[in-house]
C-alpha cells in the first residue's frame, strides 16, 4: 500500500516538474496571471542553477525517485536509507527553494509549492516504511 | 509480475499521458482559434497613426516578465510595419505584483509629457532593475531623467489621482472584456494570449489588413 501511495506521489510530481521544465523552457508559453506568480519565479536569476532551469533538477529528482522505490521495494534490491537520504536532500532543497521564494522573490509558484508538498509527503513516507511494506 | 510490479508502469503511463496532454492542451490554447470581440481602440496611450488599418490593443502588466518578453517582439513588429500598425496600451496592473501600479502610474506621468512610450521601452528593458524594489519611485525618476522629461512634473503626476483614475479604468475595461492574464492582445477584435514572436506578428498584421 505504502509503494503505491510512494508512486502515486511521484507520478503526480512528474507531472508537475515536467510542466514546470516545458514552462521553463518555453517563455513564451509563460503568461501572467491573477493570483500567479510562476511566471515571476520562473523568469527570476535564481530559476536557473549550472546554467540549467531549476525545474530540470526537480524533474530528474522524482525520474531518480521512482528508479528508486522500483529497486528497494519492487526488486527488494537496495537498502531504504537510499531513499530517505534522498528524500531528505529534496526537502532540504525544496525548502531553500521555498525561502528564495519568500524572501528574494517575493512571489510564490504555485506548482513549485505542490511539488514542496509532495516532496514533503514522500519524506514522511521514506520513514514510516521499511524495506518489506 | 506483482501489482506493486504493475501499478509502477501503470503511474508511469498515466505520468506521461497526463503531461503530454496538458502541454498539447496548453499549446493549443495560445495559437488555436482566436476568439473575437469588439474591443475600444479610442482610450489608451497610442502609437502609430489612428489611420492605420490594423489596431493592436495590448493589455498589460509593466512588472509581468511576459510581457517584458513580449514588448520586445511586438515594437519589432510595429517598427517593421510603420503607418500600418496602430498599438493602444490597455493598464491591468496583477495584484501579485507588489509594484505593477506603480510602473503603470510611472508609464501615465511620462505620457503626459508625450513620453510613454519611451518610458513603456525602459520599464520592460529594465524589468528586473525595479521589480523586487522596495522604493521603485527612485528609479523611475532616473529614468524620467534619462528620456528628458521635466523631473518634479513627473514627481506630481506620479502622484496624481487623475493618472491613477486612469489605470483603475483600464483595469476595469479589462475586467469587462474578460481578461484574466497579461500579456493579452487585440489584433483588429482578435483575441492573443501570450508572447507572440515578430514573426508570428508579421503573420497576424498581414492577416489582419486582408
Amino acid at each position: 500500500m505504502k509503494t503505491k501511495l510512494a508512486l502515486l506521489l511521484i507520478g503526480a510530481g512528474l507531472v508537475v516538474s515536467g510542466y514546470l521544465v516545458f514552462q521553463s523552457n518555453n517563455p513564451e508559453a509563460v503568461v501572467c496571471s491573477i493570483g500567479g506568480g510562476c511566471e515571476t519565479v520562473l523568469t527570476s536569476r535564481y530559476a536557473k542553477f549550472l546554467g540549467m532551469p531549476v525545474a530540470d533538477f526537480g524533474l530528474v529528482w522524482y525520474l531518480i525517485s521512482l528508479l528508486l522505490v522500483w529497486r528497494i521495494w519492487i526488486k527488494k534490491r537496495w537498502p531504504v536509507w537510499f531513499f530517505r537520504a534522498w528524500t531528505t536532500i529534496g526537502l532540504v532543497v525544496s525548502l531553500y527553494l521555498l525561502y528564495l521564494e519568500k524572501y528574494v522573490i517575493h512571489a510564490y509558484c504555485t506548482w513549485c509549492l505542490v511539488s514542496l508538498g509532495l516532496v514533503g509527503l514522500l519524506f514522511i513516507l521514506s520513514f514510516f516504511t521499511t524495506r518489506e511494506p | 509480475m506483482s501489482s506493486d510490479g504493475k501499478f509502477f508502469i501503470f503511474v508511469v503511463i498515466a505520468a506521461v499521458a497526463v503531461l503530454g496532454g496538458i502541454i498539447a492542451f496548453g499549446g493549443k490554447n495560445k495559437t488555436g482559434n482566436l476568439s473575437t470581440t469588439k474591443v475600444d481602440t479610442q482610450t489608451g496611450q497610442k502609437l502609430g497613426p489612428d489611420s492605420a488599418p490594423v489596431k493592436i490593443v495590448e493589455v498589460g502588466d509593466f512588472q509581468c516578465p511576459a510581457c517584458a518578453l513580449a514588448a520586445t517582439e511586438l515594437r519589432q513588429a510595429e517598427e517593421k510595419n510603420r503607418n500600418q500598425v496602430q498599438v493602444i496600451y490597455r493598464h491591468f496592473p496583477l495584484p501579485s505584483h507588489s509594484n505593477a501600479v506603480i510602473s503603470a502610474l510611472a508609464a501615465e506621468a511620462a505620457g503626459e509629457q508625450n513620453k510613454f512610450w519611451e518610458m513603456y521601452d525602459l520599464l520592460y528593458a529594465r524589468q528586473q532593475e525595479w521589480s523586487s524594489s522596495s522604493n521603485p519611485e527612485n528609479i523611475f525618476v532616473g529614468y524620467a531623467d534619462s528620456v528628458g522629461l521635466d523631473e518634479n512634473r513627473f514627481l506630481n503626476d506620479l502622484k496624481s489621482d487623475r493618472l491613477k483614475a486612469r489605470v483603475e479604468s483600464d483595469k476595469a475595461y479589462a475586467n469587462s472584456l474578460g481578461v484574466n492574464q497579461t500579456p493579452t492582445f487585440y489584433i483588429n477584435d482578435k483575441q492573443i494570449i501570450g508572447v507572440q514572436s515578430a514573426e508570428a506578428w508579421q503573420k497576424l498584421i498581414e492577416e489582419a489588413k486582408k
